[in-house]
């Protein structure tokens, strides 16, 4: 009887072990978050992974989640990948980003505005904490030419850069997206260029802080900053000077690229 | 703590885990699949706990952290030349705080001193300085082996590496009450996202 029994056990833990065992679930946790960009209405965003170590097998991908915690939007990867990892790139891109000349064809396609732009936790796989980037307020550029690129994923460090995404395959290359056209001094964009323009930038300066959409047009003296000297030259123009302030005097693109200074949006011209 | 949904088990299974169970004591015996995982320092989906140098880590987060086992690597594509030079000598790169065994990537030094060991139950051990070293740790002069747990090291280099592994990660686990990120971060020497506390070598550091 006590052979019976113990036997029917054994039988029992046989049988039990083969039904809760299961397969081995492989888990892909060396792709790291590497680079992050966006535009600054969320349309155009790409976000690069990077095998971190040299692992050759990281193929695993199939049904890990990738989420961003302030919009609560997923991304499920559909499928396992083929060849060796070591050291390669995923790139997950909206449609938007895919269109643009100079883009690396992503290897997956996600929803615009994926993520927020003022701040967000990014995971790869939160169903297993493979990796977590988090970004506050302001840390990420939308000026539509630079990205965040992390520089050790344990401490969560990252610098700022111009973009350089990179597929699976290996091709890479950088967006950069045109600015509107403006004319310089039509602070308010109304236009025309007078006393209101000044005026409205003064009061961004010291009152309101009131976001303003075209800083290029604002940069009166074209110096690559915003400040006193901006409403100071165009007063100067409007009431002292027949020199024009530079260029474009209608119209046109700022041939000063090397600043900081965007023009996201300006109504006065086409 | 979190556990993993993915890993839950269904109605039918925790049927048949009850089921599993009470065989077992029937016939005397611990959980096997925990005895099992600790043997391969993997999970046991029955209790939902995993087990690393023989100590349970109840934190599926923290069990994935620890990533113990061994990873299949492309020497070629690997640019860091402290690694390169660690997969020729099976060595640790203290650069990237990671190590290779055998051409396989180790994502840790406690990962790294385990893959260097051998596995042996206590009760196979005939010295008895041996079995005492065991029961903590030490290095037995006899036998030029040292002990932790049931891991036997051949390098008294490796016994104090794994010591120290060890050790960092028994803090890791004393974090988890308090803050499972911390003891994430702790073991990774990372940060806390959620308490903005960085660790290194196990320690919270001033920044």
């Amino acid at each position: 009887m006590n052979t019976a029994r113990i036997a029917g056990a054994v039988l029992v833990m046989a049988v039990g072990i083969a039904a809760l065992a299961g397969p081995a679930e492989a888990g892909s946790h060396l792709w790291k978050i590497n680079e992050v960009f966006s535009s600054d209405d969320g349309t155009i965003q790409f976000i690069e992974l990077h095998e971190c170590c040299g692992a050759a097998g990281e193929i695993y991908l199939t049904n890990l989640l990738f989420t961003s915690k302030a919009t609560g939007k997923r991304f499920r990867f559909p499928e396992t990948l083929r060849g060796s990892t070591a050291n390669r790139y995923l790139l997950l891109g909206t449609a938007a980003f895919a269109a643009l000349p100079g883009a690396p064809r992503p290897d997956y396609i996600i929803a615009p505005e994926f993520f927020s732009t003022t701040g967000d936790t990014l995971w790869y796989s939160e169903q297993r904490n493979y990796d977590r980037f988090v970004f506050g307020t302001g840390d990420l550029p939308t000026d539509g030419r630079t990205s965040i690129q992390v520089t050790d994923f344990r401490l969560d460090r990252f610098t700022t850069g111009k973009n350089s995404p990179t597929n699976y395959r290996g091709e890479t290359g950088s967006v950069e997206l045109m600015d509107a056209l403006f004319q310089r001094g039509d602070c308010n964009d109304d236009g025309k260029m007078d006393l209101s323009d000044p005026i409205s930038l003064l009061s961004a300066l010291f009152l309101t802080s009131a976001e303003i959409s075209c800083t290029d047009a604002c940069d009166a003296n074209d110096d690559g900053e915003i400040d006193i000297s901006d409403p100071v030259a165009m007063l100067v123009f409007l009431f002292l000077s027949t020199r024009p302030l530079p260029a474009p005097e209608v119209c046109g693109a700022d041939a000063t690229t090397e600043d900081p200074l965007n023009c996201r949006a300006f109504s006065g011209c086409p | 703590m979190r556990r993993p949904s993915t890993l839950a088990l269904s109605g039918e299974k925790r049927g048949l885990a009850r089921a599993l169970l009470l065989a077992t004591a029937l016939a005397g015996c611990d959980c096997p699949s925990c005895e099992e995982a600790k043997g391969v320092n993997g999970w046991c989906n029955t209790c939902s706990t995993g087990y690393v140098a023989s100590l349970e880590v109840p934190s599926f987060e923290l069990f994935e952290t620890l990533d113990a086992h061994g990873h299949d690597i492309d020497p070629a594509r690997i640019s860091c030349a402290s690694c390169q030079k660690a997969i020729e000598d099976d060595g640790l790169c203290e650069v990237c705080r990671m190590g290779y065994v055998k051409g396989q990537l180790y994502m840790s030094p406690l990962t790294y001193y385990l893959a260097r060991s051998e596995l042996r139950r206590v009760s196979d051990i005939s010295c008895a300085t041996c079995r005492e070293n065991a029961a903590a740790w030490g290095w037995c002069d006899s036998c030029g082996v040292g002990r932790v747990g049931p891991y036997a090291f051949a390098s008294r280099e490796d016994l104090k590496g794994a010591r120290r592994a060890i050790d960092i990660l028994k803090g890791s686990l004393a974090r988890l009450e308090r803050c499972e990120s911390c003891a994430v971060a702790s073991f990774a020497g990372g940060r806390c996202p959620e308490c903005d506390i960085r660790y290194r070598d196990g320690e919270a550091v001033l920044e």
